[in-house]
């Protein structure tokens, strides 16, 4: 029984596969980013909760798998909201006419 | 339920521990790819059509070859801890050497990758590149070089499993916490896969 939905699962995640593959060529313009990044968030769900027994498992387990994504995300979050609000927000040793976007491009 | 696992895993103490253990390391591990992803999302963000144009390069084949490769090997392994939960050792063994076998493939075809990669001039400075181009090929790298250390990491933990452990018990434990291992391994390249060689495709 176990065995069956391994390769059930196993199977699945080739097909998810194959159809991130056929969809990255589609143009979708930014659709292509949201759906191949949805496409891995599927292929990773199911290998956290099958191969890897997060569905079965203790409540500790889970709370440990959670908090890895959760605090991931939340540094991500942060990381990235200052870069959106650096051109508004001035770092103190950047220059006040020159945007993040500029300075990198001339380095 | 913990008791639910696998029919027959051993589910004492020391492998409750393990368990517990191997998934607070895997979530410090997600941490440690963390700048790597920050740094993506920041390219791609910023840096725009320059950076998807070097995307573009990455050879998509041996992308998605090797990307089979993992998911099959990560099945092997959960296979390998079923059997071990049976106790039936020399499927569990065999399961084990294919793991292994499909780890020393995909870092072979990534190597050739490297040398494709190399000869083409796709490494940061290399061709006629703009800004964006050389900080996407030196996240690919950097990128592709730790996934590829872990999985390294993952095959001497494996031959390691086959070579040395005897205890039963002892066994079951490990072939468990070295799954989970490999299985974030696979993890990590289920989330390479669309950032470096898909994205930027269709355009």
């Amino acid at each position: 029984m176990t065995v069956r939905r391994l390769v059930l699962v196993w199977a699945a995640l080739l097909a998810l596969l194959i159809l991130t593959l056929t969809c990255a060529s589609l143009p979708l313009g930014r659709g292509n980013a949201l759906l191949s990044f949805a496409i891995a968030g599927c292929k990773a769900t199911l290998v956290m909760a099958y191969v890897m027994h997060v569905k079965r498992s203790a409540v500790a387990i889970r709370l440990a798998a959670l908090m890895g994504g959760c605090m991931l995300l939340i540094l991500l979050s942060i990381g990235l909201a200052d870069f959106a609000s650096r051109h508004r927000y001035l770092a103190p040793w950047q220059p006040p006419d020159a945007p993040p976007k500029e300075a990198l491009h001339h380095r | 339920m913990s008791t639910s696992l696998p029919a027959l895993l051993v589910d004492d103490p020391p492998a409750q521990r393990l368990r517990l253990g191997m998934w607070v390391f895997l979530a410090s591990e997600a941490m440690f790819f963390g700048p790597l992803l920050l740094a993506y999302c920041y390219g791609r963000l910023v840096l725009g059509e320059a950076f998807l144009a070097a995307c573009r390069h990455t050879d998509v084949v041996l992308g998605t070859l090797n990307t089979a490769l993992l998911l099959t090997s990560s099945l092997a392994m959960a296979l390998a801890h079923h059997a071990a939960g049976m106790q039936c050792w020399r499927a569990c063994r065999r399961l084990l050497a294919i793991v292994f076998m499909f780890g020393a493939i995909f870092i072979t075809v990534k190597a050739f990758e490297y040398r494709y990669d190399w000869q083409q001039g796709l490494y940061p400075g290399g061709a006629a590149h703009a800004g964006g181009a050389d900080f996407f090929y030196l996240l690919y790298y950097v990128l592709t070089g730790l996934h590829g250390l872990h999985l390294l990491i993952g095959m001497a933990l494996v031959a390691f499993l086959l070579a040395r452990l005897r205890s039963p018990a002892a066994k079951g434990r490990w072939v468990e916490g070295i799954g989970l291992y490999w299985h974030f391994v696979d993890l990590v390249w289920i989330f390479l896969y669309p950032m470096l060689y898909l994205a930027g495709r269709a355009s």
